[in-house]
């Protein structure tokens, strides 16, 4: 009996880590026009359709390129061409009441609608760009940010 | 440069652009704020013209807002009721429409019983659901799956809804 009890707290845990551990992807890729790259640490990988993304990589889009991806609260953002984008912070596990959704408008254009964390937690959602932030309380917005 | 924009359901929300120098907000369609050096000025609407042609490239890319299903269950049963198998089928013609590789499902259950039952009865409401899009030929490699036992109700315990509300799985296509 404290055998099963032990397994199976266990399995609760080893659940709660593969749900929640840093491993989990933030978001993927749901379009892509011409060439796009996901920065991830020392490695550059061309995204497609379908290609996930995790937290703190940065997403680059060419000249004549863009990209469209959606994150796990269903946020949507694209870029335009010679646009960059750093995922800095997230977090969505409504259960625990934890929320962080933080991203980082490095250089060009921009279409954003918010998810379900800037309705549940709207202090949680910050949009960073070189000269301020944007607090999100909902729901779609463009941003231009000259280089 | 920042526009606030209708969203797909034609709403206008709120956004507070905050520099170093102030906080602008802008509540209304097309209003435009300028960020330079920490100071944010509102400049009035923006031509939807122009909006389009400054952020042409950006919108041809939106991606299409993810649509939720919600299947709902008998108390303690692994499969949804009968009466959401349309909404099984209209999730697998979503996945089609969209060739959609991103795909959730996440399980729940309503508070009544014990929370460790709980949480796997969760478990196996979501893997009953990807089984069966699987089956239907929908890549396992796309569904991620996740669980929540009694932990994130749709309706709050003590609210005038159902209980039976909660017991459900919601699929998010993507």
């Amino acid at each position: 009996m404290k055998v099963s009890l032990v397994f199976s707290v266990a399995a609760v845990l080893c659940a709660g880590m593969t749900a929640y551990g840093d491993e989990e992807a933030v978001g993927s890729v749901r379009s892509v026009e011409g060439e796009v790259v996901i920065v991830r640490g020392e490695d550059e990988i061309a995204a497609e359709k379908g290609t996930r993304i995790f937290a703190q990589d940065v997403l680059r889009t060419q000249s004549e390129s863009a990209v469209g991806i959606v994150l796990r609260d269903d946020t949507t953002i694209s870029l335009g061409p010679k646009s960059e984008l750093e995922m800095k912070e997230f977090d969505f596990q409504p259960d625990k009441g934890v929320f962080a959704s933080i991203v980082s408008m490095v250089k060009g254009t921009f279409v954003y609608v918010s998810g379900r964390i800037a309705e549940i937690a709207p202090d949680a959602v910050k949009v960073e760009t070189p000269d301020g932030v944007i607090a999100v309380r909902g729901t779609r917005f463009m941003v231009k940010v000259s280089g | 440069m920042i526009v606030l924009m209708p969203d797909h359901d034609g709403e206008v929300g709120t956004i507070l652009v905050e520099g170093s120098d102030g906080t602008v907000t802008a509540s209304g369609s097309h209003d435009t704020v300028m960020l330079r050096s920490g100071k944010p000025e509102a400049r009035g609407s923006m031509e939807d013209m122009e909006v389009r042609a400054v952020f042409a490239d950006a919108m041809r890319v939106e991606p299409t807002p993810p649509r939720v299903f919600l299947l709902h269950h008998a108390l303690e049963a692994v499969a949804p009721s009968e009466a959401y198998l349309p909404v099984i089928e209209e999730i697998i013609a979503e996945i089609d429409d969209r060739k959609s590789l991103d795909i959730s499902i996440n399980g729940h259950t309503d508070s009544s019983g014990d929370p460790e039952f709980n949480m796997q009865l969760s478990e196996r409401r979501a893997n009953y659901i990807k089984e069966l899009l699987v089956s239907r030929g929908v890549r396992a490699a796309s569904i991620a799956t996740d669980f929540h036992g009694e932990g994130d109700p749709l309706f709050p315990i003590g609210s005038d809804a159902p209980v039976e509300m909660n017991r459900r799985v919601e699929v998010i296509v993507r």
